[in-house]
């Protein structure tokens, strides 16, 4: 077995592989059934203190169809977990006798100080290895004064992170930071200023799903009224891994990243842009906590397939080969090319260059693309749309 | 395809989905009434059925029809590229569904010409009523003359209800019977209406009669009773007539290898045969029905003798068996090979029932009509191949050659 392990925040992973918090780990049984699958970690539902108020709306997600595939985005406007902090401790305390091996650890929400801080001390006295706290939850919790209205404004991060990690004696703290913010560095930076441990990026992106054009309601529909939720899943994959790389290139902080991770290559392309820690939702929901042996074999095969011999070799190995604009090669000179024995003939390319490009793609007799050199910019739209992959950009030498 | 499981709305999404929306669809471009597919197809995808129903009927009247009976292995799906990644896309069958789900269509009026003109079309079958339909869109004055009794033609008369409902093709025909000036039926052209009159009385005629009898059984023995040719007993299988003797219990052979020997060796095997066996001269390959009719034959359990020929019907009045003969096939350059009966093998083989399909004569009226000013020809009259939607392709041609002639004569002054 290739060791997977990695370490975050001072706490080593079995594998990197981490159940977000969310409806999967809102069950104490649930939690040990993924333990089971082979989950490195697992962070229960965000929990509070028990005077909270947690009022949950039914239906409370929707999903984005793409192509008549289902769920390439999820929305929800679930809200934190009902269940408040006297049975979530209970439920780390059972955990953690169960799986000593595994990394139990819980999410937290507060309105005051006090809150934050009960929550943290009743936690760690309950065994927990690490807690996260949801600065960033973007419907329900910021109108009563909590969730990203807190990961929106860097001072209250900064204050409310202290808060936390004043009364951490011996866990890490996570502040789980928000997309919807001019610039996530700043937010992560006034982590770093609190002394808190680490940040996770992202909680979901503000949105709505999609609206009931016959009797005009946004979904989800709760009655003949919706609102603004977070959309989470595969289609918010690439501003996680812009949001990602951003914190990671700039601030020295560790990054548990969460959003859009669906497979070993979603994971393995966060590590390379710096995540130590991989945090899944959406996917479990969808495909079972089965989806982690796939995701560790995926992850294992590839290490062997690149030589890569611990998962640490990963972290971080694209970020040198991220740059401003205006770094990048102004010489780069490309041209579509077409492999004429995997061409299917449909002509795609064709109206996508015609249409959407610079018309450097004529289709004879033959059916067979041919591709205009002096006219080919080299966009590379062309090879995103081919169904069979027989588009690729090659590199020609000297510039026209 | 009418017999085959109709998709759920479900399958249909996921099947429009598998469509790549090529340029130049090759499925366009084999389908002979030219529909726009892939347009039809992603218009399905987005959840627009009435959309997807006007594509298809803007380019093909019998739509319907053609979604339950087009071969269209052998003719869109046959070059869908999806099939070079997986499977082609299963046209006919998103056709189906999108006729069914479209509900009503209208089409705009068309701008109407200042010229009305008195069009005969003689015959009322898919390329009759295709070539009607355009025309009196255009503004001409059409009377269709059909010698059976109702309209339709061999979809009608040769297609057995299981594989074409009656409702869905006599939705599509009244919908062009609406455009029509007059329709009569149990009219024969050459019999009740000379010939000459109709081309006096008319400034064009679209003769789409179809073909004539079935080709007769040539071998001793062929006018006992109990063989009847494939035309004749699918018309009265499909439409209830009396008249030809049932299957039913019995053993039927079914003399010949192409489609209308198919639908007539499953026709009586529906009926009741005990066995339905199609005898064929020549071997799999030769054999002329399109291999996804073969299979369906093969799964209502319609038995095959290949390589085998008729020599003689035997029984004394009534057909009680018949003599076969084995043959082997002779290589001819550039042709089919030649079945040779192999001597001295011959052998009885009891049958109740003989039918024949040996293909049909022309249609006796042509000869009154070809080479004749202002007469123009379409659908299996026209030597067509056979399919409906082949027809509605040469009805359209037709009508378009036919308005092309008018403007032609009013140039000349006419």
């Amino acid at each position: 077995m290739t060791d997977l392990s990695l370490e975050f925040c001072g706490i080593k992973y079995p594998n990197p592989f981490v159940l977000a918090a969310a409806p999967t780990t809102d069950k104490e049984e649930m939690v040990a059934r993924a333990f089971e699958a082979g989950w490195g970690g697992a962070i229960l539902k965000t929990t509070s203190v028990e005077t909270e108020d947690v009022s949950l709306v039914y239906p409370m997600m929707a999903g984005l169809d793409y192509d008549n595939k289902r769920l390439a985005a999820l929305e929800n406007i679930d809200l934190i977990s009902h269940h408040h902090i006297d049975v979530v401790e209970k439920r780390v305390r059972n955990l953690k006798k169960e799986f000593p091996d595994r990394v139990v650890a819980a999410s937290i929400m507060g309105q005051a100080k006090e809150h934050w801080q009960e929550l943290v001390q009743r936690l760690e006295a309950a065994g927990v290895d690490l807690i996260e706290c949801s600065f960033s939850c973007p419907h329900g919790m910021p109108e009563k004064g909590m969730g990203s209205t807190i990961g929106q404004n860097p001072e209250l991060v900064e204050k409310t992170a202290r808060w936390v990690k004043e009364a951490a004696k011996r866990v890490p703290i996570v502040i789980k930071l928000t997309p919807q913010i001019a610039d996530i560095t700043v937010a992560a930076e006034a982590v770093k200023k609190s002394g808190a441990d680490g940040v996770c990026a992202i909680n979901t992106v503000k949105g709505i799903l999609g609206v009931d054009i016959y009797d005009f309601v946004p979904y989800p529909k709760v009655r003949d009224k919706s609102t603004i939720g977070g959309v989470s899943g595969l289609a918010i994959k690439p501003v996680a891994l812009r949001c990602v790389a951003e914190i990671t290139r700039s601030v020295d902080i560790p990054v548990t990243a969460s959003g859009g991770i669906t497979t070993w290559r979603d994971a393995v392309e966060f590590l390379l842009l710096g995540a130590r820690n991989l945090q899944v939702c959406t996917a479990a929901m969808q495909y079972g906590f089965d989806l982690v042996g796939d995701l560790k074999e995926g992850l294992a095969n590839y290490m062997a397939e690149m030589n890569f011999s611990s998962v640490e070799q990963i972290v971080g190995k694209s970020l040198p080969k991220l740059v401003d604009h205006g770094t990048l090669s102004r010489d780069n000179r490309v041209v579509s090319r077409v492999d004429e024995d995997r061409c299917i003939k449909c002509g795609r390319c064709y109206v996508a260059c015609n249409d959407g490009g610079h018309q450097a793609i004529t289709i004879g007799e033959d059916r067979i693309p041919q591709i205009d050199e002096e006219e080919c910019v080299g966009c590379a739209f062309c090879t995103t749309i081919c169904p069979v992959y027989c588009l690729e950009m090659e590199r020609v030498e000297e510039k026209k | 395809m009418a017999e085959e499981k109709k998709l759920s709305k479900e399958a249909a999404l996921l099947e429009a989905a598998n469509c790549l929306k090529c340029y130049k669809p090759p499925c366009q471009e084999d389908c002979p009434a030219g529909i726009d597919i892939p347009r039809f197809i992603y218009k399905i995808k987005t959840g627009d059925f009435k959309g997807a129903k006007r594509v298809l009927y803007e380019k093909n009247l019998f739509a319907a029809t053609c979604a339950a009976v087009c071969p269209v292995e052998e003719l869109c799906q046959e070059n869908c590229n999806k099939g070079q990644v997986s499977r082609a896309v299963s046209i006919g069958q998103l056709q189906a569904y999108a006729v069914e789900m479209g509900g009503e269509i209208e089409f705009p009026e068309e701008e109407k010409t200042k010229n009305p003109r008195k069009i005969a079309v003689i015959g009322a079958g898919p390329a009759g009523m295709t070539g009607a339909y355009r025309l009196a869109r255009a503004g001409h004055q059409v009377d269709v003359f059909e010698a059976q009794k109702g309209p339709g033609g061999t979809p009608f008369w040769g297609i057995p209800p299981w594989r074409l409902s009656r409702e869905t093709l006599e939705r599509e025909i009244k919908e062009i019977e609406k455009q029509l000036h007059s329709i009569k039926y149990n009219t024969r052209i050459g019999e009740d209406i000379q010939v000459e009159d109709l081309l006096n009385e008319y400034d064009a005629v679209l003769v789409s009669c179809g073909l004539g009898e079935g080709s007769a059984l040539r071998i001793k023995g062929a006018d006992l009773e109990g063989t009847v040719d494939a035309v004749t007993f699918l018309r009265a299988h499909n439409t209830d007539e009396n008249g030809v003797p049932s299957p039913e219990g019995k053993i039927v052979l079914i003399i010949g290898g192409g489609n209308t020997a198919m639908d007539a060796a499953m026709a009586a095997k529906e009926a009741g045969a005990e066995r339905s066996i199609v005898v064929y001269r020549r071997s799999w390959e030769e054999m002329p029905a399109w291999k996804a009719e073969i299979q369906k034959a093969q799964e209502r359990g319609v038995e095959f003798m290949l390589q085998t020929a008729p020599v003689e019907i035997l029984g004394e009045k009534k057909l009680e068996a018949i003599k076969l003969v084995p043959t082997r096939l002779v290589p001819e350059e550039g042709r089919r090979p030649r079945p040779v009966p192999i001597e001295g093998k011959e052998f009885d083989f009891p049958a109740g029932m003989v039918i024949t399909a040996l293909g049909q004569l022309e249609n006796p009226l042509l000869e009154k009509l070809e080479g004749r000013e202002k007469v123009f020809f379409a659908g299996d009259a026209a030597g067509g191949d056979a399919t409906v939607v082949q027809a509605v392709a040469e009805g359209k041609e037709a009508a378009g050659k036919i308005m092309a002639y008018f403007q032609e004569a009013k140039g000349r002054g006419v």
